[in-house]
């Protein structure tokens, strides 16, 4: 079963002359469990792209279906629910809130949760997932005590509370140093076949590539079939 | 998103950003304290005012007024023209009227003696003013305001034959009397009020204040009926009657007496005869609300009677005039407080694009974070608004406090010159988040349409 399903997706900021195609007629389909990485250089449309299959960027021509839904016909609330729920970001810049200390950001998304589930019970699975990540013992820190490497860390176990199906990363180690960024790749490697999750990472950054099933390029806001990991 | 999580994330942005959030929640606040303030001062003037000094609920009416030296110029004998019972029942058939007591006034002269019990010394007034009354509409308030002659003493011909405090009610003419207990009395508050702070200090007397008037019911004084300063009764002989006064009511006229209607019948027929006697002289009409006055005396025009006297629907005006200046003011200072909100909010939804940006990639949906941001100016709104009820009571306080201590006695001098009933707490707490509401729509809205894939990818 796919999970993204993309048909002549395209995505224009600006208008008139001034219009620019950021993704331009992409078609893309991703099945489950498949890990895709798609590469491209800076302001090639690769973040733009992982957006709108996130579901965060609704101003798209062509069509996308995730869990064969189509996002062109999903209220705001119905997409905001398919996020919360199978979705999962990893961003480059971590992302996390600096009032809240570390269990408090990986227990975030429960917030926007429709499911009443207890404060304790979500603060147990919080401690899981941060416990996989390796950072129980930083629960009750802030963002600032944390190296890069861990907030990366925190921001995953973030996206992993409510065990996603779909995790869409925007150049996860794209912050880190090399070392950190290895760690990182092999906590990726370790989750997908713990979990079997679908993942798409934006990257340009080929050492990544021993993580995926696919490689795609991105060049200039076109989609190319990438060589094989 | 579950109001549990509303909550916590509430308390968190109040929490993280009190600083701006108070100094927003302070200038609802002083709007509130000035609107409360003021609503309650104008609620206590009104009171005084309109229901003491010019009950505004209740309107006295009486034929209209012809003129008498015209038609004693005709020929004619100036005769009251007096309010049927039939016109008394239409009264209470219109729409809006609680209440509907007719007034029997006397048509007689009379002079009035005694007091010497509460005032140490006899005082007296050589034209005496009153009327008479339903005991059954001050029935529950007043205790022994009845007509005498319901249980009749024994027959007499003078004073002398009854045993005192009776005295002996004997017509003119009348070759037998009965003995009778002194009729029973009512007087206004005002006529307290007017008595201790005006006629008292010029006369060197002390005071008659309420209680004392409580404490002293029971005092008596001597009625003459019959004959007074500006002449004597065109029939009847001049003769006394004992009076007590039992209390003090509302209903009361206010400069003079008020006794039990049979009283005044048996009294008015016996010097003015039989008309006198039969026809209500005016009649008080309580209605449901100040709104019903105007409707209540068009009506009454049409039954040819007019208002004995409209101060207090000019006062009613004039109150009402002052209280939406007023509010007017509280008004204008509370837009201010709202921009002010609508400024804190903006600030707080620019500072917090990545924050907003994160919730919605989260699975915050765009009505959560309108959700988010208005109740926490809803929140804002209902603490600056008890804040300022309360720092208006206060005010309150110290202002009673001062007037009792520095302003002289004046009559009708409250107690409180604020009434706060419990519906102005809601009004305060209703109008602070209503306006802390309108101030943080704009920027509630404009956070809800946060572009989150912008948001996220813009540089920190």
């Amino acid at each position: 079963m796919s999970v993204i399903v993309a048909q002549g997706l395209t995505r224009t900021f600006g208008t008139g002359e001034a219009a620019r195609r950021a993704v331009d007629d992409v078609s893309l389909s991703v099945a489950a469990g498949e890990v895709v990485l798609i590469f491209g250089p800076s302001g090639c449309g690769k973040s733009t792209l992982l957006a709108l299959i996130g579901g965060l960027d609704r101003a798209f021509s062509g069509s996308l279906s995730l869990f064969g839904q189509d996002v062109g016909t999903l209220s705001d609330a119905e997409l905001s629910r398919l996020r919360g729920e199978k979705i999962g970001f990893v961003f480059q810049a971590f992302h996390l809130l600096a009032h809240l200390s570390v269990i408090e950001n990986v227990m975030a998304p429960a917030l926007f949760s429709r499911h009443d589930r207890h404060e304790g019970e979500v603060r147990a699975r919080a401690g899981e997932v941060l416990a996989r990540v390796g950072l129980a013992d930083r629960a009750l820190s802030g963002p600032a005590e944390l190296s890069g490497g861990q907030r990366q860390r925190v921001a995953i176990a973030r996206a992993l509370l409510h065990q996603p199906s779909l995790l869409l990363c925007d150049e996860p180690t794209g912050n880190l140093d090399r070392k950190t960024g290895e760690q990182i790749i092999e906590l990726f490697a370790e989750l997908h076949a713990e979990l079997g999750t679908t993942i798409v990472i934006v990257t340009h950054e080929e050492r990544l590539s021993r993580l995926a099933d696919r490689t795609l390029d991105m060049v200039d806001g076109k989609l190319e079939a990438g060589s094989a990991p | 998103m579950r109001l549990r999580a509303l909550g916590k994330m509430v308390r968190g942005e109040l929490r993280r950003t009190r600083g701006p959030l108070v100094t927003a929640g302070f200038g609802i606040a002083v709007g509130v304290a000035s609107l409360v303030f003021f609503l309650a001062l104008g609620l206590g003037a009104r009171r005084v005012l309109l229901g003491d000094v010019f009950p505004i609920d209740q309107v006295e009416l009486e034929p209209k007024k012809t003129s008498a030296g015209l038609i004693a110029l005709l020929g004619g004998v100036h005769e009251p023209a007096g309010i049927d019972a039939q016109s008394v029942e239409r009264l209470k058939a219109l729409p809006g009227v609680k209440e509907v007591f007719p007034k029997l006034r006397f048509r007689f002269p009379s002079m009035a003696r005694g007091g010497k019990e509460i005032l140490g010394t006899e005082i007296g007034t050589h034209e005496m003013v009153g009327d008479g009354i339903d005991p059954a509409l001050v029935a529950g308030t007043v205790t022994g305001f009845r007509d005498p002659l319901e249980t009749p003493g024994a027959e007499c011909q003078s004073d002398a034959d009854c045993k005192a405090p009776q005295y002996c009610e004997r017509p003119s003419a009348s070759p037998q009397g009965q003995c009778s207990d002194p009729v029973p009395a009512l007087v206004s508050r005002y006529l307290v009020e007017l008595f201790d702070h005006g006629v008292a200090p010029a006369h060197g007397l002390p005071p008659v204040a309420e209680t004392l008037i409580g404490r002293a019911q029971g005092v008596a004084f001597e009625l003459t009926l019959g004959n007074s300063l500006l002449g004597v009764a065109r029939h009847g002989e001049q003769r006394k009657a004992r009076v007590k006064v039992v209390g003090i009511s509302p209903k009361a006229i206010d400069l003079g007496v008020t006794l039990p209607a049979e009283v005044v019948r048996r009294w008015n027929r016996e010097y003015a005869g039989e008309a006198a006697a039969t026809r209500y002289s005016s009649v008080v009409v309580r209605v449901g609300g100040a709104g019903d006055t105007g409707h209540l005396i068009d009506a009454a025009a049409g039954l040819g009677l007019v208002p004995h006297d409209t101060r207090a629907r000019d006062v009613s005006v004039l109150i009402s005039a002052v209280l939406a200046l007023l509010v007017l003011v509280a008004s204008v200072i509370l837009a201010v407080a709202a921009a002010n909100i609508a400024h804190t909010f903006r600030m707080l939804v620019a500072e917090r694009q990545h924050e907003i940006g994160l919730y919605r990639a989260l699975g915050a949906s765009a009505r959560d974070i309108r959700l988010w941001l208005s109740s926490l100016a809803l929140v804002i709104g209902t603490l600056a608004g008890l804040g300022g009820a309360l720092v208006a009571r206060g005010g309150a306080l110290i202002a009673d406090w001062r007037a009792a201590k520095d302003l002289p006695d004046f009559p009708f001098k409250p107690e409180s010159f604020f009434v706060f009933p419990w519906w102005l707490w809601l009004l305060a707490i209703g109008f602070a988040s209503l306006f802390a509401l309108l101030g943080a729509m704009g920027p509630a809205r404009r956070a809800a349409k946060t572009d989150p894939a912008q948001a996220l990818t813009r540089d920190r």
